[in-house]
């Protein structure tokens, strides 16, 4: 292999492919970057066997050839360097980068030991950008993060009606966010769970990329999606598992409401929160005649109460970890929110006030 | 079967790991399992092996095709052909782990148990007349807001009139709310408990029993009077439930005002949240429970038969017994169910009741007069001061309903008063009834002694 890049093609894409690193794995070249020099420039991927992400990066290319390299160092090496074109030349399982007078031996492993990414097969059908950006920050954090429930780990696709509804909970909070279902996507994305870091990952790269649209693929025999945005491949696991019913833990009797001002809401919540911490994180809400009371007591630090003007409806107390309504709040961008409680004992219903497609759940604490 | 897969496996793991390093095993050759085996003729075999991922289904394919068959085949002296398959193991994860989200709130009979509640007592099966109306509004509303709504609620009143019902059904739906920190004691229990601990010296075991409730039901709180370590520990309880928002129901058969030798503190703490009594069922209340009872037993009850047995009898309890008995009655002797049956069952069990037909006015008159200790001749009087009118109402009250006289009768009876008077005397005594179980009491008393005086002079 011996091929020309410019330094700075070269550390965006290590940066980008590196986020598919992880440290968890247990096979060796797992912690490595594939290089592979090929017509028109190189491509590096980089894979934990869950997610893989591919970039490719134009150069000039003098001898194809491939090589897998240590990514950490590698990234750290590159990143160091000013803005020249680097030399890359292997040499008996050694990568040689060379940049003016700094150089540098990576000792590499073989490429036929790296995993195979799988490749391009159908053409994909376009999802919007924006779309995927709102999935990650609305529904995305409501997945488990713990792998004991593999399937909670990420996020559902169904059909709802006319809708596709994209739900993610880790069974404590849920999100789910109802959008339009496109006719062309219907039959690759419905009844389909992918990971979260998936969603987050994708839409990292496109709003990276400024690209509006991403395409998705799937690979059907190898249970795997591919993303494709810019010239960079996202390939993802697609989780299998019986996800559970989502549509009949939505309560529909909620008798109690309260429209509150979203950034008081939250930066009271902030607030009660120095006590919560001290007390399994429980903070107390209180919803009276036009007000709302957020309360919080540690037995040794002490208590806060705060007061917020609200619009309501009923009247009730329920208390919640503030942690999963502080995930909620931050999720929104609504000026207004809207909490709805059946009893303290069912989950609380957040939405953005005007909005009815966006919904969250949290499950209430015991008081 | 399924067994033999996973062993032969498990054989062919083990061989590989000798070979490979604990990177490779781990990522690739663990997360890969036997799915199935096929026979193809004599001496072929063909496995299917599931992968996790596509990628431990690439490698395990390129590399370790030819060591994975020659083992295989070693292990089942056939010629083995694989095929790799991308397949999960977590397919079929159940939903109930999904966390407290997905819980269903069921329950069960295991959460009724431990909370020492009767299944059957439910709101639905509780029968609402004019007499337990406010009693059974104010229990539900307890039961829907635990703590918050009446908190103590006190039940009082007579025997078998469905206090023990109400406080179960309070117990039942909160625990169908979610609230499974409930227990059901008769203050029997809570005594024995507590001297159990005593004796144990683990008195702690027995406050934290009764401290971390979300809501206790005790039957019976009259029994805690004049026992003065009982009353102390009790009022404890009652302080640090309340305080941490717990709800206390208790029944007794008084008002707490009424229960001699209950200390002060408690008597004005039970005072605080809502008292309320639950009267003697009347007629159409006894007629409904009747039928639920029926109900319950499977047993089809015609309303008119209902009617019958509910004119009859008028403890709750008793209509059970009764309801059994006829059930009895008609399996053992396989005779339908008739009024005739009915009303036979019923003479057995009260043989004087044909006879209340000939009671006479005079008996009447003569039995309320040394029931009261007021003489006949001052009942018929003019006087009207309160020992004698009071009497004197009811007598006409009981000449009008019992013995079903016309008002000017009942009027010319009790020295010539007029039909008004009659009028308002019957209304009076019938809303003190309705009222008044202590009152309520006394009339069926001075019922049950008209027949059985009478019944000694037919």
């Amino acid at each position: 292999m011996k091929a020309t890049v410019s330094q700075s093609d070269l550390a965006r894409g290590l940066s980008q492919v590196s986020r598919a690193l992880s440290s968890r794995v247990q096979l060796p070249v797992l912690n490595n970057v594939l290089v592979e020099a090929v017509k028109g420039g190189v491509t590096l991927s980089a894979t934990n066997l869950e997610i893989g992400i591919r970039t490719h990066i134009g150069g000039k290319v003098t001898a194809e050839g491939a090589l897998t390299v240590p990514a950490r160092s590698w990234t750290e090496f590159v990143t160091s360097l000013s803005g020249d074109n680097l030399e890359l030349e292997d040499n008996e399982m050694k990568l040689k980068v060379k940049a003016g007078k700094y150089q540098a031996t990576f000792s590499g492993v073989d490429a036929s030991e790296f995993p195979v990414l799988p490749v391009h097969g159908s053409a994909g059908q376009a999802i919007s950008s924006q779309l995927l950006g709102q999935i990650a920050s609305q529904v995305a954090y409501a997945a488990a993060t713990d792998e004991s429930r593999p399937v909670l780990t990420g996020i559902k696709f169904q059909r709802s009606g006319d809708n596709l509804a994209v739900v993610a909970t880790d069974g404590f909070r849920l999100s789910r966010k109802l959008i339009p279902l496109d006719p062309k996507l219907a039959g690759l994305i419905t009844d389909l769970i992918l990971p979260a870091r998936t969603i987050s990952e994708v839409a990292r790269i496109a709003s990276e990329s400024k690209e509006d649209q991403v395409t998705i693929e799937s690979v059907i025999k190898n249970n795997q999606v591919i993303f494709s945005c810019a010239g960079t491949d996202l390939i993802s696991r697609v989780l299998e598992g019986n996800y559970p019913d989502v549509e009949k833990i939505i309560p529909s009797d909620l008798p109690v409401e309260a429209i509150l001002d979203r950034q008081e809401f939250t930066r009271s919540l902030k607030a009660a929160s120095i006590f919560a911490r001290e007390n399994n994180n429980i903070v107390r809400f209180k919803i009276t005649d036009a007000k709302f009371n957020i309360s919080a007591q540690a037995a040794q630090a002490g208590e806060s109460e705060i007061e917020i003007e609200a619009e309501t409806t009923g009247e009730g107390e329920i208390a919640f970890n503030y942690k999963f309504v502080a995930d909620v709040l931050g999720s929104l961008t609504s000026e207004r929110v809207r909490l709805q409680v059946k009893d303290h004992l069912s989950p609380g219903v957040f939405r953005p006030e005007k909005d009815d497609s966006l919904l969250a759940l949290v499950m209430p604490v015991r008081i | 079967m399924e067994k033999n897969l996973e062993v032969t496996w498990k054989s062919v793991l083990a061989a590989l790991k000798l070979s490979v390093s604990e990177g490779i095993y781990s990522t690739y050759l663990k997360p890969t399992e036997l799915l199935s085996v096929t026979e193809v003729g004599d001496k072929k075999l063909i496995c299917e092996v599931g992968c996790t991922s596509a990628y431990v289904k690439d490698t395990v394919e390129k590399r370790y095709w030819g060591q994975i068959s020659q083992l295989l085949t070693n292990l089942t002296d056939k010629d083995c052909e694989l095929v790799f398959r991308v397949q999960s193991r977590n397919v079929g994860e159940t939903e109930k782990d999904a966390g407290p989200l997905f819980e269903e709130k069921t329950v069960t009979a295991e959460m009724i148990r431990l909370a020492k509640l009767k299944p059957f007592l439910t709101f639905d099966n509780y029968a609402v007349g004019t007499s337990n109306q406010m009693a059974y509004a104010a229990a539900s509303a307890v039961s829907k807001n635990l703590g918050h709504a009446y908190n103590p609620f006190f039940i009082y009143g007579g025997v078998g009139v469905g206090k023990t019902h109400l406080m179960h059904a309070i117990g039942l739906t909160a625990l169908s709310n979610g609230e499974d920190r409930i227990l059901f004691c008769t203050s029997e229990e809570f005594t024995n408990d507590l001297v159990e601990g005593i004796r144990n010296k683990s008195t702690d075991r027995v406050r934290a029993k009764y401290r971390k409730l979300k809501l206790l039901l005790i039957d019976d709180i009259q029994f805690i009077a004049g026992r003065v370590q009982v009353q102390e520990e009790f009022f404890h309880t009652f302080n640090s439930l309340t305080g941490q928002g717990g709800q206390i129901v208790m029944t007794s058969d008084r008002p707490p005002g009424e229960i001699s030798k209950l200390e002060e503190r408690l008597r004005s703490r039970f005072g605080a949240g809502m008292i309320v009594d639950v009267g003697a069922a009347d007629f159409e209340l006894r007629t409904a429970v009747l039928l639920i009872k029926a109900k319950q037993k499977e047993f089809e009850m015609p309303i008119e038969i209902a009617r019958l047995v509910a004119e009859h009898i008028e403890g709750l309890r008793e209509l059970e017994g009764f309801l059994v008995r006829l059930e009895s009655e008609m399996s053992l002797r396989q005779i339908p169910l008739s009024p005739q049956l009915v009303e036979r069952l019923l003479n057995l069990s009260r043989p004087s009741f044909n006879q209340s037909k000939i009671i006479t006015p005079t008996e009447v008159i003569g039995l309320v007069s040394s029931y009261y200790g007021v003489g006949v001749q001052q009942l018929k009087g003019d006087r009207r001061t309160r020992t004698i009118a009071w009497p004197r109402q009811i007598l006409m009250h009981l000449l009008r309903t019992d013995l079903k006289l016309p008002l000017d009768e009942v009027g010319r009876l009790i020295g010539g008063r007029d039909h008004t008077t009659v009028m308002h005397a019957d209304a009076k005594v019938k809303t003190e009834a309705l009222q008044n179980p202590n009152f309520q009491s006394q009339l069926s008393d001075i019922r049950n002694r008209l027949l059985t005086t009478s019944g000694q002079a037919g």
